[in-house]
């Protein structure tokens, strides 16, 4: 944030002394290219739109700041999103101001879709409703444009909610750019990393077929391939099923998630939870592991990876970038199914340099009862990597350091969070951001945004 | 990790505990002595919602009869909790959303006894250090309140360990915990007790309750007024589900 509680206190000695010099100084601040590339001077104070340059005086974060105006939602630099605001004269517009905290107000994170869905009276673009603010602007399903929604009450266009009942701290999103390339079974080459992130889908009760949560999870892959800038793969973190290992019911109940999950048409790489054992934190399937082979790990194999070609559990993917200007592995690890030969496969795997690398196990670190949290730990401590994504925990958490659970994709919740999903994008500047999206409003969890480095360090 | 434990309350029935409770109360009133117990937390609810109840919708949650009775240990794998219990459904908070964490009950009944399944997600297990019939609601736990309706009521509070708190009530009087419903309880624990260096996935309760103790006495159309509640502490804050109770009234209808 930029000097804001000093800005009214500058403009009225600007006023009275017709003189900058003491207030920021304008003779230091050239005035702003409509452009705003450069990265200096990002949101340069104004009084009016002549101060702009061609550029428009935006309100936000209590003070006005200068922005290069986007009637069209699609003129801003990718370190900008088009933001709808108020000028300084009270008229809508849409501007370009900076990702993240820079202005003073949250400027929407680089991705994961125009925000749909409701807020009390409000109704996002894509939804229908009556509102009549268009002009000659491009239109939205409600009516609005430049990304507003809809307030019901009264017909009349406003900026996005900041925060909704079922979306903490909401916030919605920019369209991002689209993805190019193609992610199959064997990896791909993309343009730009894009994914999602879903975990723990299985209902509350053994063998509860009926009560499996098939509407939660086809609710979070329709929204996720909804989004304008569809996800190159969607990863998830386990528990698919729950269900006794002498039943047919894992069965049953996968057939139930891949059948939601088909409401997503882009790659699909799960992770082995411990329910695809025996259901107990502690069990260890596999051959010549304690609780051997059992219908739920059977299922797994051949229901969730049989499909993309996997015969073991744990199994890595490997992706690059279209320009060459970076590479990812995808890590999957299967800590209730650990052997000495995971181990080994776990080791060479960590070793093979990327720039990215994100692995994904069921446990978060700490439940040290699964028989591979604590082996898998030691061997990643021994190597780079960006993200660690774990489930278990029906709810969603960004543990201090590299971990972050996503278990909400429609078990029966632990904490106070909502349902969602997780997506991860790549920023031009390969930082990674990532953010939680409400299955049910479509909005962001400002709380839980954040941005790491390749090497999972934080980045601004 | 999963752990599971199971007892049995000494079974009693449903006059003793009034005479116990009037001739304990003379006791307490001659003697000076005041009850140090904690309020009941749900039976205060269920109190209110005896007034409350006109004008509302009451919820029938009916109930199956089983032939072949589960097996108290914790473990809901038994067919007929899947089939087509009486099943609350997640529980809602007090201003009428999804209550979170999530919890839910299931209830069956046979000849003998009303069976009942908690199930509660749960990031932190939290089991209260308190002996049977102590204020078990200090910690994690569900609180049931079945009521007739000439307005005697029964209370069973229960937590992740089994430890469980039962009560006789009648209209004006205090709760009469030397009552003893004779309930059989198992639970299983998916993740760590008291321990919140981790994360916990949830606590799942079976109970068998004997009708008679409930004054039930195993005839279809039967009815209890029935009221379930429970509080977690979730982030710093105290969350509670309900079914049954003030805004939506619920009756158990044994089919």
């Amino acid at each position: 944030m930029r000097a804001r509680p000093l800005l009214a206190l500058c403009a009225a000695a600007a006023l009275a002394l017709a003189a900058w010099a003491g207030c920021g100084s304008s003779e230091s601040t050239p005035p702003v290219s409509p452009a705003v590339d450069s990265g200096a001077a990002e949101c340069p104070a104004c009084v009016t739109d002549e101060d702009c340059s061609g550029g428009l005086c935006a309100q936000v974060g209590g003070d006005s700041y200068c922005a290069p105006g986007c009637p069209n939602g699609d003129e801003c630099a990718p370190e900008r999103a088009c933001v709808p605001v108020s000028t300084v004269t009270g008229v809508q517009a849409s501007v370009c101001l900076p990702r993240g905290d820079v202005c003073g107000v949250i400027a929407p994170p680089n991705d994961a879709g125009i925000a749909s869905g409701s807020c009390g009276a409000l109704v996002g673009p894509s939804t229908k409703a009556a509102c009549q603010s268009c002009g000659t602007h491009p239109c939205q399903t409600n009516g609005c444009y430049g990304g507003w929604w809809c307030n019901t009450d009264t017909n009349r266009c406003q900026a996005p909610p900041g925060s909704c009942d079922g979306a903490e701290g909401g916030a919605p999103f920019d369209g991002g750019g689209p993805v190019t390339g193609s992610v199959g079974a064997n990896g791909g080459t993309v343009s730009r990393l894009l994914f999602g992130v879903v975990g723990d889908t299985r209902p509350a009760g053994f063998n509860d077929t009926a009560a499996y949560p098939t509407a939660i999870i086809d609710q979070i892959y329709t929204r996720i391939e909804a989004l304008p800038a569809r996800p190159s793969f969607v990863v998830s973190t386990g528990d698919y099923n729950f269900a006794s290992t002498g039943s047919s019911a894992a069965t049953a109940q996968i057939t139930l998630y891949m059948g939601a999950r088909a409401k997503y048409s882009g790659a699909f790489f799960p992770a082995m939870g411990n329910h695809e054992c025996t259901g107990a934190t502690a069990s260890n399937c596999g051959a010549g592991n304690t609780d051997g082979i059992t219908n739920n790990y059977s299922a797994f194999l051949s229901q969730m990876l049989g499909p993309i070609g996997k015969t073991l559990p744990y199994y890595a993917i490997d992706l690059k970038a279209a320009d060459a200007t970076w590479t990812a592995k995808l890590v999957f690890i299967a800590g209730n199914a650990w052997s000495s030969a995971q181990a080994a496969w776990l080791e060479t795997t960590l070793a093979a340099p990327t720039t990215y690398t994100f692995i994904v196990r069921h446990e978060p670190k700490d439940t040290t009862q699964a028989p591979g949290v604590s082996p898998s730990e030691a061997i990643m401590a021994q190597h780079p990597y960006t993200l660690a994504l774990v489930g278990h925990t029906h709810t969603y958490y960004h543990f201090p350091g590299r971990e972050v659970l996503v278990g909400n994709g429609g078990a029966p919740l632990s904490g106070s969070k909502n349902f969602g999903f997780a997506i991860v994008s790549q920023r031009p500047d390969l930082a990674l951001q990532v953010d939680m999206v409400d299955y049910a409003s479509g909005l962001g969890d400002s709380k839980f945004h954040f941005v790491v480095k390749p090497d999972g360090t934080p980045a601004p | 990790m999963t752990e599971r434990r199971s007892f049995t309350a000494a079974p009693d029935d449903w006059a003793r505990p009034l005479a116990i409770g009037v001739i304990g109360a003379a006791l307490m009133f001659v003697v000076g002595i005041r009850p140090q117990r904690a309020a009941h937390p749900v039976m205060a609810a269920a109190a209110a919602d005896l007034s409350t109840t006109n004008g509302l919708q009451t919820i029938e949650l009916h109930v199956p009869r089983v032939s072949t009775p589960p097996r108290i240990d914790g473990e809901l794998d038994e067919p007929e909790w899947t089939s087509a219990p009486g099943r609350t459904g997640g529980f809602i908070s007090a201003d009428g959303s999804a209550a979170r964490p999530f919890s839910e009950a299931r209830l069956l009944w046979d000849e003998k006894n009303l069976y009942i399944a908690l199930f509660a997600a749960d990031e932190d297990v939290e089991v209260a250090k308190v002996e049977h019939d102590g204020p078990v609601w200090t910690a994690d736990s569900f609180g049931l309140v079945l009521t007739r309706s000439d307005g005697w009521s029964r209370t069973i509070d229960v937590g992740p360990s089994g430890t469980l708190t039962d009560g006789a009530a009648s209209p004006g009087k205090p709760i009469d915990y030397t009552w003893q419903s004779g309930a059989q309880v198992a639970t299983d624990i998916d993740g760590t007790r008291d321990d919140t260096s981790d994360r916990d996935e949830e606590w799942v309760v079976e109970m068998a309750i004997p009708l008679a103790g409930l004054g039930l006495t195993g005839r279809s159309g039967e009815r209890l007024e029935i009221t379930v509640k429970r509080c977690d502490q979730v982030e710093g804050k105290r969350m509670c589900g309900f079914f049954g109770g003030t805004s939506a009234p619920a009756v158990l209808v044994l089919d």
